[in-house]
């Protein structure tokens, strides 16, 4: 029964993936593809495809939390979700067309910057924007939300739409070629570039992120990329590792974490640039 | 309708902040709405792929001992073209997952036409087409 044994693998794979993306605030998709591309030799494209389906599983399982507390801009989302899933499909289509040394190029430069940028220091200060950009005004996507650690309403406005629709749009290629929820780079576009609170940032992201995998999801499906003995136990997998990921989270402080994992991006990282000489 | 269930979200404000000028939220309706729609996506999805992999592994057809690239051989047309049936159910569990986030769009669509906000309908619709479109995109 060596099915059984196969698939034993990757479903163990996929939790250890899960609980890891949990604890560091990272998707499941950028240990995933590495793990099938340099561990499984599975082709990139197959693994880029069961990839696309844990980020969506994961996205929507959380945004249940998040969009309850009311930290997610639902209509900052939507807007935004213009550009993701336009970029998304153009990325996913790429994919198909680019030579798999320029995919591995690709991943090894974001893993490299995933790397970097989590022993960086996240700020939490609340962005000081005195007024929305009238684009912004226009489509009322200013909003609010309950910080419980303040504990007090916090207001705030939106600034820049589209330089993060840009970021937006580039976050949806990546997304759509590497099969990863390119999580950093919505929150960057949020928060850096559009000036939202942290906290709003990373729920409005996660929200996002479901409906950026599935554009690519659809593309990948058509072309008959995502491979349903590969995906299934990879999604339930990746699921299970982030229940358990979340619950330990509740309870641990994740700085030496992200320390230690920061020279195992970098080496995974290296790992996947010499696949693409 | 489900929309006037709004008395059941107690945690999540229903004003804005006195004296802020900040607009009320008008999609406060959809928000439990679209939390059950996304907890039901991942929940029946899984189930339905438990239940497929099972039955899979039950029946399972030889494959030789080899890494889990072997896997690949399964696209959803089945093994050479010969298609298996347990492989249905477990693409089929794979579709509804790909569809929550869709429908979670649509559902949004659906409150921006009943709040008939113009700007909104456009971009949500913009985004729904997209995804649609992305299913046959790939075929060529």
């Amino acid at each position: 029964m060596a099915i059984i044994n196969q698939m034993e693998l990757i479903v163990a794979v996929s939790v250890i993936a899960g609980v890891i993306g949990a604890m560091l605030g990272l998707g499941g998709g950028i240990l995933l593809v590495p793990i099938f591309t340099l561990l499984f030799h599975i082709p990139f494209r197959l693994a880029v495809g069961a990839s696309l389906i844990s980020v969506i599983a994961t996205s929507s399982g959380a945004a249940v939390a998040y969009v309850k507390d009311g930290m997610t801009n639902l209509r900052l989302g939507m807007f935004l979700e213009i550009a993701t899933t336009t970029g998304a499909v153009m990325g996913a289509y790429l994919a198909g067309v680019l030579s798999t040394r320029i995919l591995y190029g690709l991943f090894a430069l974001m893993l490299a910057y995933s790397a970097y940028a989590l022993i960086q220091q996240r700020s939490e200060e609340l962005p000081d924007l005195q007024h929305s950009h009238p684009l912004a005004r226009r489509l009322r996507l200013a909003s609010y939300y309950h910080d419980a650690a303040l504990k007090r309403d916090i207001s705030y406005k939106v600034g820049n739409p589209y330089g993060g629709l840009s970021l937006m749009w580039v976050a949806g290629i990546l997304s759509g070629l590497l099969g990863i929820g390119s999580g950093l780079l919505k929150v960057m576009a949020l928060d850096v570039v559009m000036k939202l609170p942290m906290k709003v940032s990373t729920a409005t992201s996660n929200f996002m992120i479901g409906v950026t995998a599935a554009a690519s999801a659809g593309v990948y499906f058509a072309r008959g990329d995502i491979r349903p003995l590969i995906a299934a136990p990879t999604a339930l997998g990746v699921l299970l590792g982030a229940v358990i990921g979340t619950k330990i989270m509740e309870r641990l402080k994740n700085r030496t974490l992200r320390y230690i994992f920061f020279p195992v991006l970098s080496i995974v990282a290296v790992e996947m640039f010499l696949k693409a000489l | 309708m489900t929309f006037n269930r709004r008395c059941k979200v107690k945690k999540t404000p229903t004003a804005p902040p006195t004296g802020s000028g900040s607009p009320p939220r008008y999609s406060d309706e959809m928000i439990p709405l679209i939390s059950r729609v996304l907890r039901a996506g991942v929940i029946v999805s899984s189930l339905v792929l438990v239940a497929g992999l099972a039955l899979f592994i039950s029946q399972s057809p030889a494959i030789p001992p080899v890494g889990p690239e072997a896997l690949t051989r399964f696209a959803v047309n089945g093994v050479h073209g010969v298609s298996h049936r347990n492989l249905v159910i477990i693409t089929a569990g794979l579709w509804i997952l790909i569809l929550t986030p869709v429908a979670r769009v649509a559902m949004g669509l659906w409150g921006y036409m009943k709040e008939k906000d113009r700007a909104l309908t456009v971009t949500t619709s913009y985004v729904l087409a997209v995804l649609i479109a992305s299913f046959f995109l790939g075929r060529s």
